[in-house]
């Protein structure tokens, strides 16, 4: 009895700083995107452009981050390589939460033998170690961007089907689901009306989670020469390039490496925010 | 409509989730003038609902829909004829509620939305509202528009009034009262039955313990069951309840399920009580039934006469 | 043991309490009755000092201290100890993975309550709970049993008023009818002082012993329970009063 007096000033205040939290999760990724985006704009030099002459140079006025092996500007290169990240991250996440959520909601809507097939299949992708299934199928297919994208995508959907049929399932209970389906609204469009917009946010936290992480793996596959070529730009292969010169040239892998980190603290922050400002029991009340 | 008057009838139903009854070998006709399903949490009120609307697939034993198996009957006609009003929470939290009523109208219809709302008692502006942003007894009257829609023939409600205030809960079952449609009307709320019903069944552990004309049931309980739900209920000015401790006592699994509870139980309560007529002679006194041993005693009990 | 004159509770200047007047003797039962938003439980939550963020003014003394220039250190001696809160929804208040007996013993300890299993097996009893219920977690028990252990931690602890907001309207009749039961006998016979916040006349005629009516922050109606209910002033007593089913 006297717990629940102690925490009610606590539940109004906390909120409003997780809200700030999103919201500077939110700033950051919009400014990385933005940098990444414009780079055509913002790079001081063309991104392939080679000087031997002028290779390996440390930090200085006319290459803010130094240049690489081949002489090439690593501000220049780490602005290109957030086009290629971002763009894996968009596109793993957009296609593994796609594909994932709408089996996910067909099977907890659905229940009974649709959802023991799908959740079975589910659960053959989730048996296997993510990273290990990734490097496995971009081994079997030719190194590139699109390699990356598919090796992810393939090992991450099973996670958000998992997430949306548990979510699709409870929300199929409830009583604004049984009264469309006496008013005769066949299955599809009660899952497309109903049990799909109510079962999206704790998909979007995890999307939003799960940013840094894919920019991370999609890093891991490129460093170990399984993602993009030469000479894409693309932070994970310029840390790959760059680690053998960390004690003699740090610049080189120092600042993709930073981008990484960076990148995929913005989107934890995003998700961990968007979990707290959208938790049900804010909600409720 | 059948021969005999029913509209909708479980024929010795048994329903539940995954292998576990919580209806047991219920038979039960919805008839005209309001049905009352009185029973408490947990008593399977909700469940056999449910099944009547055609949700849920009987474990056992049939609805029956006229003459015709649920199974069978062609649910497109189904749908149009029986609709549910269930408590406020009915409605789609993330919809606005104009679409809420929209979505039981064929598409050419959707012009009929604000004369539905208005036919609640709603002003036919609060279309554009979501639910949180109207009060309980509105949204109930959305609930009720949006049944009222497809024009029903019986109305299944599921506590449509327990979650209001009292002055709303008075105007929402006057609204119901006048409805042209036939109900049942399931509540743990005596004093709704009382109103809106001719015939109540008591639900006790997921089996009717008891059944008849409605005045006569609360006036004349033959359950200990029914006898406890009545005097529970508090009256102005009445006596305060007496504690016993025993309310939340489990249902037996055999025998007669109110035993442990009971305060006449005898050695005889361990055969489970089948429902039986219960012979009455005066008017408003037929199609009393009753499952239990002692009811003679429990209607001659004083604290039973009203 | 509670005493209220001119109480004003608003947030940012719009009033959302006013009453006037409000004591509560022990061994006396008082009801505030009202329906959602009549500012019935705010201005119970403003006995304890809970109203977080709103303007409170007036005078407010609960078992001697003055409510409105407590500290918070005071305040949270009164609470819980002297003074019990019980809600509508008990379980959320309840620690999920604590069982019920260690949650009581650790209350008792943190107020210095001596020979505690003695004292707990008192209180199990006055509220007509199975002793085994100690064992128990608070998910495996229902409404009606966590809402009797609230009161029981509150008899244990020594509580002299018990404030509860709707603590039945959550539960079926029959197990109603048994808190209310339980609720009494602790008034009549222990000497407890009772506010009770509800929106059910029926059920507040049967217990209370003098009532006040709220509606949209005022007080429209107060008195003894017998009059207000069968001779009420107000055209709102009057209207509640036939809506009753």
């Amino acid at each position: 009895m006297s717990a629940l007096p102690e925490a009610a000033p606590l539940r109004r205040t906390l909120p409003r700083v997780t809200d700030r939290f999103a919201l500077a999760g939110a700033v950051l990724i919009a400014l990385i995107a933005l940098a990444a985006l414009l780079a055509p704009w913002l790079a001081p030099h063309p991104p392939d452009e080679v000087d031997p002459f002028a290779a390996l140079r440390p930090p200085d006025a006319a290459h803010w981050f130094g240049t690489d092996a081949a002489g090439r500007d690593v501000l220049t290169r780490v602005l290109y390589g957030g086009r290629t990240s971002l763009f894996i991250a968009v596109t793993v996440l957009a296609v593994s939460a796609t594909t994932g959520v709408l089996l996910g909601v067909v099977a907890g809507y659905a229940g009974g033998w649709v959802r023991d097939v799908i959740m079975r299949i589910t659960d053959v992708f989730l048996a296997f170690p993510a990273l290990l299934l990734s490097v496995a199928l971009a081994v079997v297919l030719q190194p590139s961007v699109t390699t990356v994208i598919v090796a992810i995508a393939v090992t991450w959907w099973p996670w958000y089907a998992r997430l949306s049929a548990s979510m699709a399932a409870s929300i199929a209970t409830r009583p604004y689901v049984d009264a469309a389906r006496c008013l005769g609204v066949p299955a599809p469009m009660i899952i497309l009306r109903h049990v799909l917009p109510n079962s999206l946010t704790p998909v979007l936290v995890q999307v939003s989670l799960d940013g840094g992480g894919v920019i991370l793996t999609a890093a891991a596959l490129s460093y170990l020469g399984l993602g993009a070529q030469e000479p894409t730009a693309e932070w994970g292969l310029m840390v790959e390039q760059g680690q053998s010169l960390f004690t003699t040239n740090w610049w080189v892998v120092t600042f993709p490496g930073l981008a990484i980190l960076l990148t995929a603290f913005a989107f934890n922050v995003l998700g961990e925010g968007l979990r707290n400002a959208l938790d049900p029991r804010r909600i409720v009340k | 409509m059948t021969s005999s008057g029913s509209l909708l009838r479980a024929e010795r139903v048994t329903l539940g989730y995954g292998r576990t009854p919580v209806v047991h070998d219920v038979t039960l006709d919805i008839t005209g003038g309001g049905v009352g399903l009185i029973g408490e949490s947990g008593s399977g009120k909700t469940t056999l609902a449910r099944a009547f609307l055609g949700l849920l697939t009987p474990m056992s034993g049939n609805i029956l829909y006229g003459d015709q198996n649920l199974k069978k009957v062609d649910m497109r006609r189904f749908r149009g004829d029986v609709q549910p009003v269930f408590q406020a929470e009915a409605l789609d939290p993330r919809m606005r509620v104009g679409r809420s009523v929209a979505e039981a109208l064929p598409r050419d219809a959707r012009h009929r939305v604000p004369e539905l709302l208005e036919q609640v008692g709603l002003d036919p502006a609060l279309a554009s509202r979501r639910p949180h942003q109207l009060s309980g007894g509105q949204r109930q009257r959305v609930v009720i528009a949006r049944a009222l829609a497809v024009n029903p023939k019986l109305l299944i409600l599921d506590e449509p009034t327990s979650a209001l205030d009292v002055t709303v809960q008075a105007r929402i079952l006057d609204l119901i009262a006048g409805l042209a449609a036939e109900r049942l009307l399931i509540t743990h709320n005596l004093a709704v039955v009382g109103k809106l019903c001719r015939t109540s069944h008591v639900l006790f552990a997921g089996r009717v313990v008891e059944s008849g004309p409605t005045a006569d049931l609360l006036a004349r309980p033959a359950h200990p069951y029914t006898l406890a739900l009545r005097d529970a209920v508090p009256k102005l000015g009445g006596e305060p309840p007496v504690a016993r401790g025993r309310a939340e006592v489990r249902p037996a699994e055999t025998g007669c399920p109110f035993r442990p509870r009971c305060p006449m139980a005898v050695t005889e309560c361990d055969r489970a009580p089948a429902l039986r007529d219960l012979g009455g002679h005066q008017e408003g006194q037929d199609g009393r039934r009753v499952a239990c041993h002692r009811a003679e005693d429990v209607l001659r009990e004083p604290s039973a006469r009203r | 043991m509670i005493e209220v004159r001119d109480l004003r509770v608003s947030y940012g200047g719009r009033v959302v309490a006013k009453v006037p007047e409000l004591d509560v003797a022990p061994g006396e039962c008082v009801a505030i009755v009202g329906e959602s938003g009549s500012g019935k439980s705010t201005t119970l939550l403003a006995l304890l000092g809970l109203t977080e963020g709103a303007e409170v003014g007036g005078r407010i003394r609960v078992a001697g201290v003055d409510v409105t220039s407590a500290s918070p250190a005071e305040l949270r001696a009164i609470r819980g100890a002297r003074v019990a809160l019980v809600m509508q929804s008990p379980q959320a208040a309840l620690s999920p993975t604590l069982r019920l007996g260690t949650l009581m013993r650790r209350a008792l300890r943190l107020h210095g309550v001596g020979d505690a299993e003695r004292v707990m097996a008192e209180a199990v009893e006055a509220v007509l709970l199975d002793p085994a219920i100690l064992r128990r977690y608070p998910h495996e028990v229902s409404g009606g049993q966590a809402q009797r252990f609230a009161i029981a931690l509150a008899i244990a602890l020594g509580a002299e008023a018990i404030l509860a907001d709707e603590p039945t309207s959550a539960l079926d009749v029959t197990v109603q009818a048994e808190v209310v039961a339980v609720l009494r006998t602790l008034c009549a016979e222990r000497g407890l002082a009772l506010l009770l916040v509800s929106h059910d006349l029926a059920l507040v005629s049967t217990i209370a012993h003098r009532v006040l009516v709220m509606r949209a922050g005022e007080v429209v109606e107060s008195g003894p329970a017998g009059r207000v209910l069968s001779e009420p002033s107000h055209p709102y007593t009057r209207e509640l009063l036939e809506a009753l089913p």
